[in-house]
């Protein structure tokens, strides 16, 4: 393989000292407590129960994400797939806790992180755990990154924050995350400004400060949307080669359905706020159980099928928000809908003929359902 | 249609480019004094057929965009010549200029910047019909309706505006608007890459339909190489300003001749996790060079994974490759695109039709 997609192998693995700067007893209590391999007790990294944040506007009371439930492991790259609108963002900022409130306010459910229900700490205590221990990437690195100050200085003041480094311990680490996450010259960098990189340089600047905590959890809404194909795939690269490496969890939002076919062991697709289907890659991709998703992977021409012919469309948009339907939400662009679509919510029910751990929220694949 | 307005075509290519250039001046200091040029589009000859549909393809700042507008003179090209129906674009009077635009139309990416907010519907429609005097009162709202019909769309949309529709309605809006003056080629610049996965679906249909329905010419700049083979008989691949590849696309996708299709190729991603973990992906090497300062010889061979595979070849580096022909209708700038040809690297097969994994 050619090219600076891998990242190379003399730059340092980050080995975090003591969380000794962290001023906060609770603080202190929550870092420490966090990321103790022995407690696991078989619990998931992250466990998303029944989440609902709703925005309250002029307009109603929009209901973006609604119970949404989902398990993400440890070291495991999941991914959440949707339209815009769907929620699937809103749910990435209301599990880290960043949705702005007002309007918004996340309703219900639980967050457990590591055995925490991070819903119930204090918003100190949280802003602690966000530095420290997840990590994010966002579609836009210029509007992530300050830039009015060197990129050194960013990675190195977040290390220097979270992780209690002295000054040139910290700048050490900023070029070692620099050349981990494959950016040429790396201690002639630290002083450049994020406009001196290109754009998916700056994505790579960006990675290298979410990561420069060495998190448990990476959350990366959209990371390489912005970006043209050939960086796309130097970038995804980099994320799988660096979450396998340091066994970093991913929570990889995207509403490129080949992304995620490529980089995530199970998905999640989401539509209209709801977790619609769930499943490992294989079968979300080979026998999906929902027909929105089934209409998605159809929607689009792909370059491993011959083309010809018209594409299957899915007619219609999405619903809106405000006052949604209860019954399922697909149904009035759905091809199989029949008389029970409109009248009873569908839950997310296993699906267990086709393949472990496989759900889906749809009448008609139900056990006696009429979707063969 | 009708098709009267249209004169008869006569044989030869409906739009034609020959060696045309787009550069821009590169201004600086305190007097604002010339100080270079991107050269956005740097001598670019490619012919498109009445009827046919020519895809292009290639990173951003690869001058697709500015290559489509300047073919419709929406820019003004630095040299070369850009000829439709056989006429010098150059040499025609404004008025006659303004005669043929009705020809040629434009539909945009951005479904959102591209209509005037404070006109409704039915008036950004009517406009292009009333400038180029087309029809007027009860004849210019019925043929607004017609329009937005064709599209798609409910007439009674005529009376709203622009804000009250989602992105794939915004988009059948500005093609029912470059529709209005009957043209015979529309270059569509990424008309769908700003629109949700499942309204994709749909406005690529519509544009497929109109086709059909209306004879209609395109040019289709888009960065999605999967819906580009959908809609197109013919693609380019362009690169630093040039075109690297042309061919016909069954060709092109299934044997790309040049270094650079098969990169692209390459990175797209499929949405079959059993073919992403087969295949074996090219990345290319940092990003696209400055356009004001192209390397020498061949300007891809900066990123080439052939380039480094063959060990470097000097000409690479010191003789630019002309467009030349490697195989039935197919054409690659490339000293190497034999070897390119030979090379399994960025063509995608089927999961079906390859042996599965075996280890």
């Amino acid at each position: 393989m050619s090219g600076d997609g891998g990242a190379p192998a003399t730059a340092a693995e980050p080995r975090l000292p003591e969380a000794a700067h962290i001023s906060t007893p609770e603080g202190r209590r929550l870092v420490a407590q966090i990321g103790d391999e022995a407690d696991r007790h078989g619990r998931k990294l992250l466990e998303v129960r029944n989440l609902s944040t709703q925005f309250f506007t002029p307009d109603g009371v929009v209901h973006a994400v609604d119970e949404v439930d989902f398990d993400l492991d440890y070291g495991e790259t999941l991914g959440l797939v949707g339209e815009s609108g769907c929620g699937k963002s809103v749910t990435a900022l209301s599990i880290a806790r960043l949705v702005a409130e007002p309007p918004g306010r996340i309703v219900g459910g639980e967050v457990v992180f590591d055995g925490i229900d991070l819903l119930r700490l204090s918003s100190e205590e949280m802003r602690l755990l966000r530095g420290r221990r997840i990590g994010f990437v966002f579609q836009d690195p210029m509007s992530s990154l300050n830039p009015t100050m060197t990129v050194g200085r960013q990675i190195s003041e977040s290390a220097a924050a979270h992780l209690g480094l002295s000054r040139p311990a910290a700048s050490t680490r900023a070029a070692d995350l620099l050349s981990m996450v494959g950016i040429p010259r790396p201690a002639d960098r630290l002083g450049d400004y994020p406009h001196q990189f290109s754009g998916g340089m700056r994505q790579r600047v960006m990675i290298a400060i979410a990561l420069a905590c060495d998190p448990m959890l990476l959350i990366a809404d959209e990371p390489t949307t912005a970006l043209d194909v050939t960086v796309q795939a130097q970038i995804m690269e980099l994320l799988r080669s660096l979450s396998e490496r340091l066994r970093t969890a991913v929570l990889l939002i995207t509403h490129d359905l080949g992304i995620a076919a490529g980089m995530c062991q199970r998905v999640c697709v989401m539509y209209a706020g709801r977790i619609v289907e769930r499943g490992l890659v294989d079968d979300i991709f080979g026998r999906p159980r929902m027909p929105y998703t089934r209409a998605l992977l159809d929607s689009r021409p792909r370059l491993d099928v011959e083309p010809g012919g018209r594409l299957r469309t899915i007619e219609g948009f999405p619903p809106d928000l405000v006052d949604p339907r209860p019954a399922c939400r697909f149904a009035p662009r759905c091809a199989h809908r029949r008389a029970v679509c409109d009248e009873a919510k569908p839950d997310l029910t296993p699906r267990p003929a086709d393949g472990e751990g496989h759900a889906a929220r749809c009448w008609g694949t139900e056990a006696g359902g009429w979707i063969p | 249609m009708d098709p009267v307005t249209h004169p008869a075509g006569a044989a030869g290519p409906l739009v034609e480019a020959d060696g045309l250039m787009v550069h821009f001046p590169i201004l600086g200091g305190i007097l604002q004094r010339r100080r270079g040029s991107v050269r956005a589009v740097d001598g670019v000859s490619l012919s498109i057929q009445r009827g046919e549909t020519v895809g292009l393809v290639g990173e951003s700042g690869c001058g697709k965009s500015t290559l489509g507008r300047a073919m419709i003179k929406l820019r003004e090209p630095t040299g070369g010549s850009a000829r439709f129906d056989g006429r010098d674009l150059a040499r025609l009077s404004a008025r006659e200029l303004r005669r043929l635009r009705r020809r040629m139309q434009i539909i945009f990416q951005d479904p959102y910047g591209s209509l005037d907010p404070r006109m409704s519907v039915g008036d950004i429609v009517a406009e292009p019909i009333q400038t180029h005097r087309l029809a007027s009162g009860r004849a210019k709202h019925e043929r607004v309706r017609e329009l937005l019909r064709l599209v798609g769309l409910d007439p009674v949309f005529a009376a709203r505006y622009p804000h009250e529709f989602s992105g794939g309605q915004r988009q059948r809006i500005g093609v029912a608007r470059a529709l209005a003056v009957e043209p015979e080629f529309i270059v569509c610049d990424e008309p769908i890459s700003a629109l949700d996965v499942s309204i994709q679906g749909q406005v690529l249909n519509l544009l497929i339909d109109l086709r059909r329905e209306l004879g209609l010419t395109y040019l289709f700049i888009a960065h999605d190489l999967a819906v580009v083979r959908h809609v197109s008989d013919r693609v380019g691949v362009m690169y630093l300003g040039r075109l690297v590849e042309i061919g016909a696309s069954r060709r092109v996708y299934a044997l790309p001749a040049h270094p650079d299709t098969r990169a692209l190729l390459s990175a797209v991603p499929v949405a079959d996790p059993a073919v992403e973990r087969r295949r074996r992906r090219v990345i290319l090497a940092g990003d696209v060079p400055s356009p004001a300062n192209p390397p020498p010889g061949c300007r891809f061979h900066t990123r080439c994974w052939l380039y480094e595979r063959l060990g470097r070849p000097e000409n690479c580096r010191t003789v630019e490759p002309e467009l030349r022909p490697v195989g039935a209708d197919q054409r690659a700038a490339c000293h190497y695109a034999e070897a390119a040809l030979t090379s399994d690297v960025g063509v995608v097969r089927p999961a079906d039709a390859a042996p599965r994994d075996a280890h």
